[in-house]
């Protein structure tokens, strides 16, 4: 009876050529401003909290944008996920950016109108595309 | 021809030129509900029922007395292919790509008292490049300015 042995080349012909298919590929994130927390937002009161409160539970505003003698702060934190495979000839790269946002209304005497948000930073994914 | 002939026959061309090829996904923020801006009403609905439905906005513009709220999201795909090639001393480049540049969204349009007054779905860079009104000038000075 004879047994069949693969040399060990062959054995690791697979990986060869997996490697040799797949020489590259990354993963990186990056992200923009402090996150944001839904428990600091929460707090943020329309009719009964002021501009003061509100500097005090987020900090500065990344954008102040001037609505007659109103006015509106922008507090963003941004995720991005970014992922790549370099086959041969073919790069495949996926980036997803995801936020999370609040936005805060002022009357003119400074105290809260409205408030808006959204909290979805958490959901940025890495995500090679095939197609 | 034999088999790996053939295949060496195939391969010479990408050997003497070169072709590559990028396949981009992106995503950008989440789309806002259909249903919560089709039950937004013109003339009735208020700054808190669009906070409340669709989240905060990516963008806040003055608009005269008013003010454009704008959410917008992007979810494309694109190609990007490169060849080049030398023949002597000549070296050729040719690049294709299909990359979608625009960022669509949902417009909300509110007066001075936060009312409603349209909607408006596109591109945002069409929807927020109309010609700015001009600013409010209110009754009752200006706010007060820290000294």
């Amino acid at each position: 009876m004879t047994t069949l042995t693969l040399s060990p080349l062959r054995r690791l012909a697979p990986l060869l050529l997996a490697v040799s298919v797949l020489p590259g590929c990354f993963f990186s994130r990056s992200q923009t401003n402090p996150e944001l927390s839904p428990e600091l937002a929460s707090q943020i009161i329309p009719a009964q909290s002021t501009a003061a409160d509100v500097t005090e539970l987020l900090g500065a505003p990344n954008e102040v944008v001037q609505l007659g003698l109103r006015t509106a702060w922008r507090y963003e934190h941004t995720v991005e996920k970014q992922s790549a495979a370099f086959l041969v000839f073919l790069g495949l790269r996926g980036v997803d950016t995801q936020s999370d946002r609040v936005w805060v209304f002022f009357d003119s005497e400074g105290n809260v109108t409205n408030i808006g948000t959204q909290f979805q930073a958490s959901e940025a994914e890495y995500d090679v595309p095939i197609f | 021809m034999s088999k790996p002939l053939k295949c060496s026959a195939l391969l010479a061309p990408l050997l003497a030129s070169c072709v590559t090829g990028d396949y981009n996904q992106t995503r950008v923020y989440q789309p806002v509900s259909e249903e919560a801006v089709a039950a937004l009403e013109v003339g009735r609905s208020g700054l808190e029922q669009a906070l409340e439905d669709l989240g905060a906005p990516l963008q806040v513009i003055e608009l005269g007395a008013g003010a454009a709220l704008a959410w917008g999201w992007k979810e494309a795909t694109d190609w990007n292919v490169t060849g080049s090639a030398s023949i002597g001393s000549v070296r050729g480049r040719l690049q294709f790509a299909n990359a979608a540049l625009e960022f669509p969204g949902v417009v909300l349009f509110f007066d001075g008292d936060w009312v409603l007054m349209a909607k408006e779905r596109g591109f945002l860079s069409e929807l927020l490049l109309r010609p700015q009104l001009p600013r409010l000038v209110e009754d009752g000075g200006a706010p007060e300015t820290g000294a």
